[in-house]
């Protein structure tokens, strides 16, 4: 009986010498090593710069208009691992310079309000996506007495590069492939003239990421 | 309402008064128009301009080219504005395009036509106008003398093609040229002083003079216009 109550007691102080080195971590630690094992929070980014349009195909915009430089703003929200959603806004400018084929007026400012989805991945330094937008475009066209409009659901393929040069600040290059369905009412003689305008159009400008996950990128 | 509110009131009811009398043009809307030039021998005539306008404000606008061809596409008005396509006519500043006066000829050696749509619920369209014959123009001057002596009353009026014809285009065959210059009598009496009126017209197209003298049955005299330079010698 008292050689197990020894062997009890021998046991017992093995087990918590053991446990004790068990427990024996250190309590405090640094930031960084917290924040790792975290990943940071990837809110998204905003994209904003200058927005060059090249019209092609046969349609009334590159047969009949000089396009001039506009501008791009973009919201990125991450939603769910790396897919994100958000806001977009473009707009440009244009003169008229065949007003035989268009009709009598001067210029245009298109503008585009819709939003952007895709995938966004981040390898050293660059974030590269891939998305699609939609979105309501509208012509605003102004002659010499009256100005009166043409509108278009336009949608875009948009791939981007974005290079981080501070873990809150890089630049962007993102050219997209554009498609405006027109809703001109016009005859079927003009054929697929006033039908569609089809755009590759290049962006680049600065890019603001948010979130604290870019500091461990 | 007190009297500065009243004031305000009715300083933007003119406000929009005055905006909702312009022109509007219509948004997504393109039409086409189309036709061929030639003059009373079926010539090509080129280098005629052709505009689409309402009221003053011109939608689209080309020149016929050296085979007396054209076509444009042209912006529309909205619908409850007339549409109207102007052939040899000068572009008009002002809203009221229902004149009939040779001024509104762009190149005088022919004459004009002025085509109208006035359907309120027009289809996006091509405005086919198909062979546009513009005659030459011909004038004629009239000249009143008065002869001393005789206490005539002679009212009188003029009956011509104008110049400018026009056409409806939801009405097959409505050219109408047919201008009655006033309609009601002109007076020639012993106080009138002599004096002459210049005609714009087209060749081969014939004026009607008719009077009546010292309340007389009304006469008429028929002058056919055979030159681009006219003249007849009325004495009362």
């Amino acid at each position: 009986m008292f050689l197990n109550i020894k062997l009890f007691l021998v046991a017992l102080t093995i087990t918590s010498l053991t446990l004790a080195q068990e427990t024996e971590t250190p309590t405090e630690t640094t930031a960084e090593t917290r924040d790792t094992k975290d990943g940071g929070k990837n809110i998204g980014s905003i994209v904003i710069g200058p927005y060059i349009p090249f019209a092609f195909g046969d349609n009334f915009v590159n047969e009949g208009m000089d396009l001039k430089m506009g501008a791009r703003i973009a919201f990125k929200v991450n939603a769910y691992k790396g897919i994100y959603i958000g806001p977009y806004f473009s707009f440009f400018n244009a003169d008229v310079t065949n007003k035989n084929l268009l009709g009598n007026y001067d210029n245009t400012t298109n503008t585009v309000i819709g939003a952007i989805a895709g995938y966004e991945t981040h390898i050293s330094k660059f974030d590269l996506s891939i998305g699609i937008g939609v979105g309501a475009a509208t012509y605003h066209n102004d002659g010499y007495y009256d100005n009166f409009s043409d509108t278009a659901t336009a949608v875009w393929l948009n791939p981007e590069v974005g290079y981080r040069i501070t873990p809150y600040l890089g630049l962007y290059f993102a050219p997209e492939l554009r498609h405006d369905f027109m809703n001109i009412d016009a005859p079927a003689e003009l054929g697929n003239t006033f039908e569609g305008v089809n755009y590759l159009n290049l962006s680049f400008g600065l890019r603001i990421n948010l979130g604290t996950a870019y500091k461990y990128l | 309402m007190n009297r500065k509110h009243l004031i305000q009131f009715l300083l933007l009811g003119v406000l929009f008064l005055l905006q909702s009398c312009d022109p509007q043009i219509m948004d997504d809307r393109r039409i086409l128009v189309k036709g061929n030039i030639v003059d009373s021998e079926n010539n090509p005539v080129a280098n005629i301009a052709v505009r689409c306008q309402t009221y003053g404000l011109v939608l689209g606008e080309a020149r016929s080219d050296a085979n007396g061809q054209f076509q444009f596409t042209s912006l529309d008005a909205e619908s409850y504005n007339g549409l109207n396509i102007m052939v040899n006519m000068k572009s008009n500043d002002y809203y009221y395009e229902d004149g009939h006066s040779y001024d509104l000829t762009e190149n005088l050696a022919y004459s004009a036509k002025q085509y109208f749509d006035n359907f309120t619920n027009r289809p996006a369209k091509t405005y086919n106008l198909g062979q546009i014959k513009l005659n030459d123009a011909a004038q004629l001057t009239v000249f009143f003398n008065n002869i001393p002596g005789d206490n005539n009353n002679v009212p009188y009026k003029m009956e011509y093609d104008s110049a400018i014809c026009q056409i409806d285009l939801n009405v097959p065959n409505s050219e109408d040229c047919n201008y009655e210059e006033y309609n009601y009598y002109q007076q020639l009496d012993i106080n009138t002083a002599n004096f002459q009126t210049n005609i714009k017209s087209q060749l081969g197209s014939t004026v009607i003079f008719k009077y009546i003298l010292n309340n007389e049955p009304e006469q008429t005299i028929s002058i056919p216009l055979t030159n681009t330079e006219n003249t007849y010698v009325f004495e009362y």
